[in-house]
Formats: C-alpha cells, sequence, structure tokens
C-alpha cells in the first residue's frame, strides 16, 4: 500500500501520520497543499537514516521549493534523498498532475491556515483539494481525514455537516472510548486472536457478545511488526476502541435530513461513549456514502506504538488495509 | 474599475448551539451587568473589492461572503454596509 499524506500550512501531525503509516508496512509521502505532484519528500531520514552525528536541535527543511521551506521548518532531510512525485529533482521531467500513484490517502490533524475565518475553511481551496476530487470521483482510493482533516472533509463538502467549537468551549485534550458503527451485511475482518494465545471460548464469548460485525474484529488483534507486545495495550475483549482526541472544534453538526441519511446508509463510523463536545448522535467520525472516505476526529496514529502504551489506532489502519483490498 | 468598501456580518443561524454566547451571557450575569442577557456571538469582517458596476460588486460580495467567510450549513451573512469609494 502506499499512502500520501497531506501537508497544509500549519498542519503539524503529517509526520505521526507518516510514522504510523511507515510502522504499519506502508510506503509513504508527503503531499503538499500547494502543486501536489511537484512537491513529494521521501521521508527516510525520519526512519534513522541520514541523521549522522548531532543530528537533533536546529533542523531545517531543505528543500528547493522556496514556498515549503518557508512554511515547514522542521526535520532536516538530505538533498539526496529529495524526490518529486513523477519526476526527479535534478531532471525535472513533467509528470501527471495527479494523486493516482497513492491507494490511500491522509489529510493530517493540525491547525491549517491557522483555523482562521474556521477550521478548515481556507484549506479547502487549496489545489490538492481539487486533486483529491478528481481522485475520490475516479474512485482510485481510501481517504482518511483525521481531525482537521475531517474538518477539512466537510467545510469542502465531501462529507455532510460540519463541525464547530464544542459544546464547553474548551481545547479537549485526552484519551476518549469509541464504538465502530454498525455496517450493512455479515464482515468479518482477519483475527490475530490465535497469535495471542486466545482461547477459542474466549474468541466465541465475543463473537457472541453482540451482532455487530466489529466482534469479528477482536480488538486484541496482534500489533502487525514484530514487537512482542503485552496484551493489555489494546482495549480487550470489547467493542470500544480507546484513542485520543485533541480538538476545540470537534462538535459535529448537521441537519435533521442529513442525519436521517448518516443513520439509513450506514455512514456513521465512530462514535464516543462519553459524548466529550455535544456532537449530534455522538459522531465522532464519519463515511461518505461509497465508504471509501473517512473522516474522524480521533487520532490513531497518536495510539500507533507500544511505547505510548496503546496501539488501538493500528485498528484503524487495519480496518482501511482490508477496507482498500 | 471602481472601488467599492463593505462590512460583512456572519451570524449563527437560529437553532444553532452558541456557546460563546452563553459564555458571555455567564459573565453579564456574574458581573451585576445585566441579570437576564441573551447574547449571539458572530463575526465581523471589512472588506474592500474592484469591480465595473455596483452590481457586479454585490454579487462578488455575496460569493465571498457565501463560500468563504460563512459556513452555509451553521451561518448567514449580511451585509451591513456598502459603498463606493
Amino acid at each position: 500500500m502506499r499512502a500520501g499524506v497531506i501537508v497544509f500550512p500549519g498542519t503539524n501531525c503529517d509526520r505521526d501520520t507518516l510514522e504510523a503509516c511507515q510502522e504499519f508496512g506502508w510506503e509513504a509521502e508527503y503531499i503538499w497543499h500547494n502543486n501536489p505532484t511537484s512537491l513529494a519528500l521521501t521521508p527516510s531520514p525520519l526512519r534513522g537514516e541520514g541523521w549522522g552525528e548531532g543530528a537533533c536541535s536546529q533542523r531545517k527543511l531543505f528543500h528547493p521549493h522556496p514556498e515549503f521551506q518557508a512554511l515547514v521548518p522542521c526535520a532536516e532531510i538530505h538533498p539526496s534523498s529529495l524526490k518529486w512525485a513523477g519526476r526527479d529533482a535534478d531532471s525535472g521531467n513533467e509528470s501527471d498532475n495527479s494523486l493516482n500513484k497513492f491507494d490511500v490517502i491522509f489529510i493530517p490533524g493540525g491547525f491549517s491556515y491557522g483555523d482562521y475565518v474556521r477550521s478548515g475553511a481556507l484549506a479547502k481551496f487549496s489545489p490538492v483539494i481539487e486533486a483529491l476530487k478528481d481522485y475520490i470521483e475516479n474512485k482510485r482510493g481510501f481517504v482518511v481525514g483525521i481531525c482537521n482533516g475531517f474538518q477539512i472533509l466537510c467545510e469542502a463538502g465531501i462529507l455532510p455537516g460540519a463541525l464547530t467549537h464544542n459544546e464547553n468551549l474548551k481545547f479537549i485534550c485526552k484519551d476518549v472510548e469509541l464504538g465502530l458503527g454498525k455496517r450493512a451485511g455479515n464482515y468479518k475482518l482477519p483475527c490475530h486472536c490465535e497469535e495471542r494465545g486466545m482461547s477459542d471460548a474466549a474468541i466465541q464469548g465475543i463473537n457472541e457478545e453482540n451482532d455487530d460485525w466489529i466482534a469479528s474484529l477482536h480488538f486484541s488483534n496482534a500489533p502487525r511488526n514484530d514487537m512482542n507486545c503485552d496484551a493489555s495495550l489494546f482495549t480487550p475483549h470489547s467493542s470500544l476502541l480507546t484513542l485520543p482526541i485533541a480538538h476545540a472544534e470537534g462538535r459535529y453538526v448537521a441537519d435533521e435530513k442529513t442525519i436521517q441519511e448518516l443513520k439509513e446508509k450506514n455512514m456513521i463510523f465512530l462514535t464516543y461513549k462519553d459524548n466529550p463536545n455535544g456532537s449530534v448522535e455522538n459522531i465522532a467520525g464519519l463515511y461518505d456514502k461509497e465508504r471509501r472516505i473517512i473522516g474522524m476526529m480521533p487520532h490513531p496514529e497518536r495510539a500507533f506504538f507500544k511505547e505510548l502504551g496503546n496501539l488501538d489506532g493500528q485498528v484503524i489502519f487495519e480496518f482501511i488495509e482490508h477496507e482498500f483490498a | 474599475m471602481n472601488k467599492y468598501k463593505a462590512d460583512i456580518i456572519v451570524k449563527l443561524k437560529n437553532g444553532v448551539r452558541d456557546p460563546q454566547g452563553s459564555a458571555i451571557e455567564t459573565v453579564l450575569k456574574r458581573v451585576g451587568l445585566e441579570n437576564n442577557p441573551k447574547i449571539n456571538a458572530g463575526k465581523f469582517f471589512s472588506i474592500e473589492i474592484e469591480s465595473e458596476n455596483t452590481q457586479n460588486a454585490k454579487e462578488k460580495l455575496e460569493k465571498i461572503a457565501d463560500e468563504v467567510l460563512s459556513n452555509p450549513i451553521l451561518e448567514i451573512y449580511e451585509i451591513i454596509r456598502f459603498e463606493q469609494v
């Protein structure tokens, strides 16, 4: 799987998202919001190559495109690892102006355009969103909007409804329990429970607990990499995920007609167990009608590494991979 | 080309919850400035554009207000001042 992570001015969850994709075994690249195929960086230094000694403190972004250089002063990337999507940094050959090389495209969290006017209000006008609409129309792959990404998808009209100020007017930053929405039809995902030594009786018990398709997901899935992971790192034996949220404008709002449609077409992807922000119907995440686009307020990429004590984010990626395949 | 100036306000639609307004109400009550306030908070934009004539100017302003300054799902806009400079 090849993933693209869109970066706007003000985006700050791009690196976490990209690292999560790589951790999951996908190839991943950044996509700059403006002129998308002229600018894609191969992120090899993030995995430890090319840093050299003393590669901490004062890192500057080296990139020939002055706009990107000015706006994203972060990690140092060795010039030889720079690669423009569809052309070499040196040769400068033209390529097609599309996102078609990607199987999945992420719109990560952060504060695109400073959340000015409204969160995502200005980002929706970037050229990459036009390219994304083509990508969606061509049914090329999956789109995942996380937090600010979800806000941008709603502002752009790609997902219905809107996200606005939390009910309590606070920036909420905490772990929340979430339920995956019901899907039409029977749907079984691969179960890794045997690898983790779960007994048949325990697996049967989960299946009987609820008839929702998510019962087959078994959130005690083993992590995909070879680390020997503690079973307690996944929310055990329940139909609930635990993921962190961090937002001030996370309250989902939609009119009656839209809500009716969301329910009828099984477009509700994630719901809060204890609604933190006043979202209608406790909605934390949505599908589009075709179920090729997900928007979600919680951050799966922040629950991806055993060092952080929660691996439930990997479940979302496993789901995406399965949906796409 | 003529220059036109306009002031545009953006308000929440009736029925959309306004936590900012509620927060202000709470403070007004607490401070004693008003016992039973009702407040709806909105946004104010002051814009200057160029256009061939008044008609086109107004159309352009409406487009700006509709597509950028407000989210029609939640908000309505009002052009409260308009003049040719």
